[in-house]
């Protein structure tokens, strides 16, 4: 093999962006591993990302919509005409004075994205098209702290101490999402003598690791986590001097009243989770030298922002802020600004509001990122012209019924769809770029510059990672990137006096005495050192107005309803048509594939019975099935307030006998491997968040997982 | 030989396919182009366990590459001698010059070829046909024996007997008659007739635990055998003066030569299995009393050794016998008077067999009456052929009403008309209609109609039986209600047949050595015969099936003298050379399942521990990429040490070969 070599580079076969290196032999990419000066370790995805570079269903050339939206036929054009469309629609909304009704909709990975800084100095908006996973997180921990932690940051396992309790609450961390190393992070600090205990309504392979399982009813967390801290200040055994010297004066005495009703015994029948064991999991963590806890669907219902409130003021009175095995609070190296740096069009000064005639509806709800159903609700209001899509599946990741496909088919009054231009920037064909107007051929993370500068990174040890081209694109491939940076030059050249990415990389990079060279040089990547313990020691106090840690939200004390400290209820979505369908509906993940993309989904390793996970049957339990007179491999329709799917039915043990599993993501129609192996897609079982407002948190929380289900035979 | 093996942490390995991915990118299994998901190869796979009900779960998953055994199965099956020991690392290799794919046409079927040959997957002892009938085409008699009797201590006597349903789910048969296969097992099968080239299996370390087994018949024998290769010791008790059940007294010299059967009990004798005859279960030693004398595990193979009575009048009429009677007498050489005219009642093998065999004694004229129209009876077909061509007159449809006296003996039998055998359901059900009779005279009559098996040991023994009448065990176990004994062969089963009881003699022997090394029992596995559902073979040998020579019907009276003949060395490798070679051979005998046949190579190809990187001081790429550190290298034995100051215990049923499953 001397034409071999290994070449550092990151990974995006999802959101974690691990560090890998890459083999190449004659210019062919041949093998993966975790990237040894980083973290170490990459998955099953990553290793399968072969196959997604050589699959045959990749897209080589631009091509243009001949039929009418979602039918599916293009013809190919030349990238110069495809760039003269979209420069065209473009400069026109913006010289009408509407260039907020341009939107992109990407993953914002890297706050260096070039595709952001396009939008800001255009004047359009960010929409990730995703729904908010971890937003209801973010924003309590930016409540209690200051500081910006999200689902991404777990607590660091690596620094669990023997005895410290590591609680994973709705998290399949095995399955990743966080670094591929949190596995071997967590078996190690089990076998240093720290304890794993698994809150799950299903036996995950985490849980079959666990020192505890404890199979909680859905959407219990919240009162789960309520009764700890009941017996927690009952028994005086919270952290004093961190309750003394940390705590906002006052909050405190307000929890303690909350808390004074919340028992175990009070709090037992919505969790299901014994009294006792409420208990024993209280003194346990309560004498741990350290707790973490992580979580991840549990922070995906609208009650999302009760339970990472909960969460959050569980970790303060037992202490476990930034310390060793607790909560990490990351520490932000900045960049360097690309002068002149755009402001971003603020929404408020514009007085205007994407959801329109139904603003006052929608306004007392404030998301900090636009979720997917904005887009449907904008267009049919006439505020969405333009949008391009990279990276992203909004026509499969929206809930409900069709709602997005259905809007970007809509027609005004003179025959012409509301939405003017429709972009989508794909690896292969997608159920969004059928809709498409221009299906633009993207590269793959095999292909292309990108310097990634992540937050999220932080415990992980690196703050800059560089991904590099490790093997030459197919076709007429161009990176989404690019594009941007070109039609920023071609429509607002002022912000894009740089010659291309690289330059544009190194002088972000230049502050931290680096370049893209050098990152190179370096392994592909910059660390900015040791993430450190207990910061708010030496800074004097936390990011807070106070400087303290808050645990009462007087902001959201009033309407629509009293939300300074945590409702212990179920979710609204659970507890909405409970008599009507019987089944919780556990929309549960693998490490085989991430989001609804077609990356995996389409990829024959991901999808093969001995390397993947195939198609996704409904998981019930056996006692639950045989009452219904199920056997294993019945076809039954999945029944929910708003829709349903047809699908086989698995039996096993694994799950409450009040729950029912669906693999989150299937269902795609498009892609040889992805509709040769099938699925049905839980998407379509969950109502339109925007149908279903009075089931959201007011901020950041989404009902976007899960909902009641009935099984009809 | 060194032998170097992996340590699989269970407490660490969680399923997540990592290893499988990386393994095939690393030997380059994939092209990464096809879009059929669940054919691309692979090396190795994640095994998982779920035990136990909501909420008290355990789960367990692990991975299964090849276990490069000690003794492999792969090595021995392999008809080129493609597969290899490496001696400096015990690691088992295919050499890609020597395999030829067991023939295979590149390309052709390569997930049908992974599968099992029709003939291996049918047989109910999963005999490695192919490969047998490959080392005999290539003229290799003594590897073919050893893979033989690898599975089956018998072949000379199933070479001779076996109702061989491989041959009836050959492939070469949809093309135009199957391969010969038994006849070519019995060429194979008489080597072990002559000390010299007989082949005795080596024996494991001696074990402490001691096993009883009752009931000298196959399914006892076979399960001495496979236990004594494990080196218990094995003390067999027989009731009757001789060892060999049905084999010796129930199937006639004339085609089970005594000879033949005493060659392969020797070889039994002699690997140490002490066989005590005359002693009787139930009179001579008791459940009870085998458990006083130490014995850690028992086997009851006590077979079918009663025949059914017909409930008729005149039944203990002196002239009336049953089948089994006259067959032992027969076989042990005792006086049988039965004077010239013969009626045998029954339309079963033990009837056919008790009708050639008074033929033999010197009855003049024998007819066979049974219920049943000529299509619908018990008996095997070829066995029907015979009892034809020796002028057995075989009357059909009739059932026996009463038999006759006259001066205090049998003088004839009055039948009715049998309407039908059978309910609706397939039921046995006979109808008669009363006014159709019709007489025969007979000087005797012999009874041959259901087999019944004795209970009162049982009984008293407090083992439990079927609603049927038979012993009652565990289907996957073979487990009685007592523990620590376990039941099987026709006793358990019914009747069947030599080949089935072997299997089940085997499988008991497989339960038994779990049962006293502690294992759990219902976790064995049950491998999947997965068939192959093709002929690939476009170009094959087009040759007819050779003609198996026998005694001209003349040449057979008044003899015991063997009716088939054992083909010529020459016929057998013709005749071996027209198999299709449905699967590949290694395939069939690897016990795990590992191998798998490489479509565009056309030969099979498997784990090689990453041979070229092992070998440099590097990790083999499933432990290098294995996302919770799980696996770790080295030396096998040094490997055990390492668990036990780990304190991590050796999952035995998992831990088969050279890699330790611990947790
Ligand atoms: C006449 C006849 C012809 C057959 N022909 C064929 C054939 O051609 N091909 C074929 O495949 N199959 C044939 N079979 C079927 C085959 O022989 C049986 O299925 C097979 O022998 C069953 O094996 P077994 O070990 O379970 O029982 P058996 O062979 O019956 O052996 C059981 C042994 O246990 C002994 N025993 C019983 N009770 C006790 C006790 N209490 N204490 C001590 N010992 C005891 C018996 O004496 C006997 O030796 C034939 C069967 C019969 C009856
Ligand atoms: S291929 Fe199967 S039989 Fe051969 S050494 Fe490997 S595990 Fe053993
Ligand atoms: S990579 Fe490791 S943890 Fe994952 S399946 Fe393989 S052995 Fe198990």
């Amino acid at each position: 093999m001397e034409n071999s070599k290994w070449i550092p580079t990151v990974c995006y076969q999802c959101k974690a962006e691990c560090a890998i290196i890459a083999r190449v032999e004659d210019g062919v990419l041949k093998e993966i591993r975790g990237n040894p000066h980083a973290r170490g370790k990459a998955c099953v995805k990553s290793m399968s990302g072969i196959s997604l570079e050589y699959s045959p269903d990749r897209l080589m050339h631009p091509l243009k919509r001949v039929g009418g939206r979602g039918e599916g036929r293009f013809e190919p054009i030349s990238w110069e005409e495809a760039m003269e469309i979209m420069t065209d629609k473009l400069q026109a909304l913006r010289d009408s004075g509407e260039a907020h009704k341009m939107t992109a909709s990407f993953f914002p990975h890297s706050i260096t994205d070039p595709k952001w800084r396009f939008l800001n100095a255009y004047g359009g908006f960010l929409n990730t098209a995703l729904p908010h996973c971890d937003s209801a997180k973010i924003v309590s921990w930016i409540k209690t702290t200051g500081g910006v932690p999200n689902h991404h940051i777990p607590p660091a396992w690596f620094t669990v101490p023997k005895g410290g309790i590591m609680i994973l609450s709705g998290r399949h961390a095995f399955g990743g999402l966080e670094d591929a190393a949190i596995p071997r992070d967590i078996l190690d600090a089990k076998e240093r003598g720290a304890k794993l205990i698994v809150i799950d309504p299903m036996f995950t392979p985490d849980a079959a690791k666990a020192d505890w399982w404890l199979p909680i009813r859905p959407g219990g967390d919240t009162a789960l986590f309520a009764g700890m801290i009941h017996y927690i200040i009952a028994n005086e055994l919270y952290d004093k001097d961190f309750v003394a010297n940390w705590i906002r004066e006052g909050d405190f005495d307000k929890l303690t009243q909350w808390a004074a009703d919340k028992t175990p015994e009070q709090m037992s029948p919505i969790c299901d989770i014994p009294a006792s064991d409420i208990r024993k999991l209280a003194d346990e963590c309560a004498k741990a030298p350290s707790v973490g806890v992580d979580s991840f669907k549990g922070i995906m219902l609208g009650n999302a922002m009760d339970f990472s409130h909960a969460w959050c003021i569980f970790l303060a009175i037992t202490g476990n802020i930034d310390n060793p095995g607790g909560q990490p609070l990351p520490d932000l190296v900045p960049l360097s600004p690309v002068e002149p740096v755009p402001t971003p069009p603020d929404l408020h000064e514009l007085g205007w509001h994407r959801t329109g005639p139904d603003r006052d509806k929608f306004e007392k709800f404030s998301f900090i990122m636009e979720p997917t159903w904005y887009e449907a609700q904008a267009i049919r209001n006439g505020d969405l012209k333009i949008l391009m899509v990279a990276e992203a599946n909004p026509a499969l990741t929206e809930m409900g019924d069709f709602g997005w496909q259905q809007a970007v088919q809509e027609k005004d009054a003179d025959g012409n769809y509301k939405l003017d231009l429709l972009v989508s920037f794909e690896l292969f064909m997608s159920e969004t770029a059928k809709y498409a107007d221009l299906v633009l051929p993207d590269r793959s993370f095999f292909e292309r510059w990108e310097l990634l500068y992540m937050p999220w990174w932080y415990n992980y040890g690196h703050g800059v990672a560089l991904r590099q081209p490790v093997v030459d694109a197919p076709g007429e491939c161009r990176h989404a990137n690019d594009v941007f940076i070109e039609l920023g030059k071609r429509i607002v050249p002022e912000y894009f006096q740089f010659k291309d990415l690289i330059e544009y990389y190194d002088i972000e990079l230049s502050g931290l005495d680096l370049s893209v060279e050098k990152l190179q040089e370096a392994g592909g990547h910059w660390a900015p050192g040791t993430m450190g313990f207990r910061k708010y020691e030496q800074r004097g106090g936390f990011d807070t107005p106070s400087q303290k840690v808050h645990l009462y939200w007087e902001d959201l004390e009033e309407a629509p309803w009293d939300q300074a400290l945590p409702r212990v209820a179920p979710p609204a979505e659970y507890v909405a048509h409970a008599e009507a369908f019987p089944f919780y509906l556990v929309s549960y993940r693998t490490i085989y594939h991430a989001g609804s993309g077609q990356w995996t989904f389409n990829n024959p390793q991901l999808r093969d019975k001995v390397s993947g996970f195939h198609s996704n049957p409904l998981l019930m339990n056996p006692a639950a099935a045989g009452e219904l007179g199920i056997s294993e491999g019945d076809n039954v329709t999945v029944q929910s307030p708003s829709g349903d799917v047809e699908v086989a039915v698995a039996l096993t043990e694994r799950i409450r006998p009040d729950c029912v599993g669906l693999a989150h993501g299937f269902g795609s129609t498009v892609g040889a491997v992805a509709t040769a192996a099938g699925g049905v897609s839980d998407n379509r079982l969950i109502a339109d968040a925007g149908t279903t407002l009075d089931y959201q948190d007011l901020i950041g929380g989404e009902a976007h997982v899960s909902t009641r289900v009935r099984i009809v035979t | 030989m060194k032998q170097i093996g992996m340590m699989i942490d269970l407490n660490r390995c969680i399923g997540c396919r990592t290893c499988v991915v990386a393994c095939r990118n690393y030997h380059e299994l994939f092209d990464h182009q096809t879009a059929d998901p669940d054919n691309i190869p692979y090396y190795l796979r994640v095994e998982s366990r779920v035990q136990g009900a909501f909420p008290d779960l355990t789960m367990d998953t692990w991975i299964r590459p090849c276990q490069h055994c000690p003794e492999p199965g792969c090595l021995d099956a392999c008809p080129e001698g493609a597969i290899a020991k490496d001696l400096e690392t015990g690691v088992v290799q295919i050499d890609e010059e020597k395999c030829a794919g067991c023939q295979a046409e590149t390309g052709s079927y390569p997930e049908e070829k992974a599968k099992s040959a029709p003939c291996t997957a049918t047989c109910p002892a999963h005999l490695n046909v192919q490969g047998y009938v490959n080392m005999a085409a290539l003229g290799q008699f003594d590897e073919a024996l050893k893979l033989i009797k690898k599975e089956n201590p018998f072949p000379a006597v199933c070479g001779r007997v076996c109702h061989h349903p491989c041959e009836e789910a050959c492939s070469r048969g949809e093309k135009d008659t199957p391969v010969a296969i038994n006849a070519i097992k019995r060429f194979i099968a008489d080597l072990d007739l002559d000390p010299e080239t007989r082949h005795v299996p080596a024996i494991k370390a001696a074990k402490d635990q001691r096993v009883a087994v009752v009931g000298a018949g196959p399914a006892g024998l076979t399960c001495a055998y496979f236990l004594a290769r494990e080196g218990y010791p094995v003390t067999v008790f027989e009731q009757l003066p001789v060892a060999g059940g049905m084999m010796a007294v129930g199937i006639p010299a004339y085609r089970l030569p005594n000879d033949i059967l005493e060659a392969e009990i020797r070889v039994i004798t002699d690997m140490g299995v002490d066989i005590r005859t005359d002693v009787a279960l139930g009179d001579d030693v008791t459940i009870d009393t085998l458990r006083e004398d130490g014995y850690d595990a028992l086997f009851i193979a006590s077979g079918l050794q009663l025949t059914g009575r017909l409930d008729v009048v005149g039944e203990n009429l002196p002239g009336v016998h049953s089948s089994l009677d006259i067959l032992k007498d027969a076989a042990l050489g005792n006086p049988v008077e039965l004077g010239e005219k013969v009626i045998v009642i029954g339309g079963g093998n033990a009837a056919v067999d008790a009708a050639l065999t008074v033929k033999r004694l010197g009855a003049k004229n024998v007819s066979l009456v049974c219920l049943e129209q000529r299509g619908e009876m018990p008996a095997w077909e070829h066995e029907i052929n015979d009892a034809l061509e020796e002028n057995i007159e075989i009357i059909n449809g009739l059932g026996p009403m009463r038999f006759v006296e006259e001066d205090g003996r049998l003088a004839g039998v009055e039948f009715q008309r049998c309407t039908a055998v059978f309910d609706e359901d397939g039921g046995f059900a006979p109808a008669y209609d009363d006014c159709e009779l019709t007489s025969m005279e007979a000087d005797s009559a012999i009874v041959s109609i259901s087999l019944v098996g004795e209970r009162e040991f049982a009984e008293d023994g407090g083992i439990a039986l079927t609603s049927a009448g038979r012993l009652w065990a565990d289907p996957l176990t073979l487990q009685t209600r007592l523990d620590w004994v376990f039941a099987g062969g026709d006793s358990v089963h019914g009747s069947t047949s030599v080949i089935e009881a072997i299997a089940s003699g085997k499988q008991a022997a497989a339960s038994i050595d779990r049962y006293v090394r502690g294992l759990d029992l219902k976790a064995a596995e049950e491998r999947d015969w997965t068939m192959a559902g093709k002929v690939f073979r476009e170009q094959y040998d087009t040759s007819e099936r050779v003609a198996i020579p026998r005694l001209a019907p003349e040449e057979r009276e008044g003899n015991f003298n063997e009716l088939e003949q054992t083909l010529t060395q020459d016929m057998v490798m013709a005749e071996a050379k027209r198999c299709l070679n449905c699967g590949c051979a290694c395939m069939q005998s690897c016990p795990f399942g590992v191998l798998q046949f490489d479509g565009k190579a056309g030969i099979s190809h498997k784990c090689n521990f990453c041979y070229d990187l092992i070998t440099t001081g590097q990790k083999p790429v499933c432990a290098e990429v294995c996302l919770t550190d799980a696996l770790t290298v080295g030396e096998s034995e040094l490997l055990k040490q390492e668990a036990e100051s780990r304190g991590l215990a050796i999952i035995e049923e998992l831990s088969r070969a050279s890699h330790l499953y611990v947790k």
